[in-house]
């Protein structure tokens, strides 16, 4: 009984505690997953919605490019992202745009199929922006496309946290001032 | 009949976690002011990894279970 009213401290420690933590010192990668069905926190649909039409099978892309757009929710390092289409689909690139204007840059890794899926892969270590909330787009790519013959299935994303450095405090502090 | 469904309330271990319970209370608004105020500060930042609607709930649920009394003896 005499020492109950310690919650009245503890709780608010260990909840904001854990919070701070999280945004400020946890180094650790986030991950999510979408089928582009809908939008989720991290992921749009594919953009320009008119490319895709929603199946059964997945996303079928009848124009080309279409665009993944991804919110950052922390601040990141890195961004990867992992790319599931129809292995019968025809053959894409990945991309990622570096810039304001359209410039985008693509990788050389070449896909890898499991189990009737085509795997792309795209691995951004260097993220360029100041705060969270950013958008990072990736561009998908297929100048053979003929309408139907993608089929996107789903997509990976896992988040590469900065950790927590005096120059990028600094920066916050100011930020919030 | 109230009288013997509620009398439960007055045993000394039920006391005790009243006691808890609003002390717990407290704690989870000052939390939740807290939080709130962050992510007024920076959109995302508490809500990415809590639940801040889930706090409140539970800050009211306690107090309100801290504050349930035994009967009065004009009650019963």
């Amino acid at each position: 009984m005499r020492y109950l009213w310690h919650i009245r401290w503890l709780t608010p420690l260990v909840l904001v505690g854990y919070v701070v933590w999280q945004a400020l010192f946890a180094s650790w990668s986030l991950e999510a997953v979408t089928d582009f069905r809908e939008r989720t926190p991290y992921f749009d649909v594919l953009l320009p919605a008119g490319r895709g039409i929603r199946t059964e099978r997945g996303i079928v892309l009848t124009h080309e490019p279409v665009y993944i757009d991804i919110r950052v929710p922390i601040r990141a390092r890195g961004a990867a992202v992992e790319l599931k289409v129809d292995s019968a689909s025809a053959p894409l690139k990945l991309g990622l745009q570096t810039g304001e204007e359209f410039s985008f840059e693509f990788n050389g890794h070449l896909p890898e199929t499991v189990g009737g899926l085509t795997l792309y892969r795209y691995d951004a270590k260097e993220l360029h922006y100041a705060r969270p909330g950013h958008k990072v787009r990736f561009i998908i790519s297929s100048p053979s496309l003929v309408p139907g013959s993608v089929v996107v299935k789903e997509a990976t994303v896992s988040l590469k946290r900065e950790p927590f450095s005096w120059p990028w405090f600094q920066l916050f502090i100011s930020e919030l001032l | 009949m109230s009288a013997y469904f509620t009398h439960i309330l007055k045993h000394p271990a039920v006391v005790v976690g009243q006691n808890a319970l609003m002390h717990l209370a407290v704690g989870l608004a000052v939390s939740w002011l807290v939080l709130f105020a962050f992510e007024l500060l920076r959109p995302g930042v508490a809500s990415l990894y809590l639940d801040l609607n889930l706090l409140l709930a539970l800050m009211i649920l306690s107090w309100l279970l801290s504050v349930v009394g035994p009967p009065q003896p004009s009650a019963l």
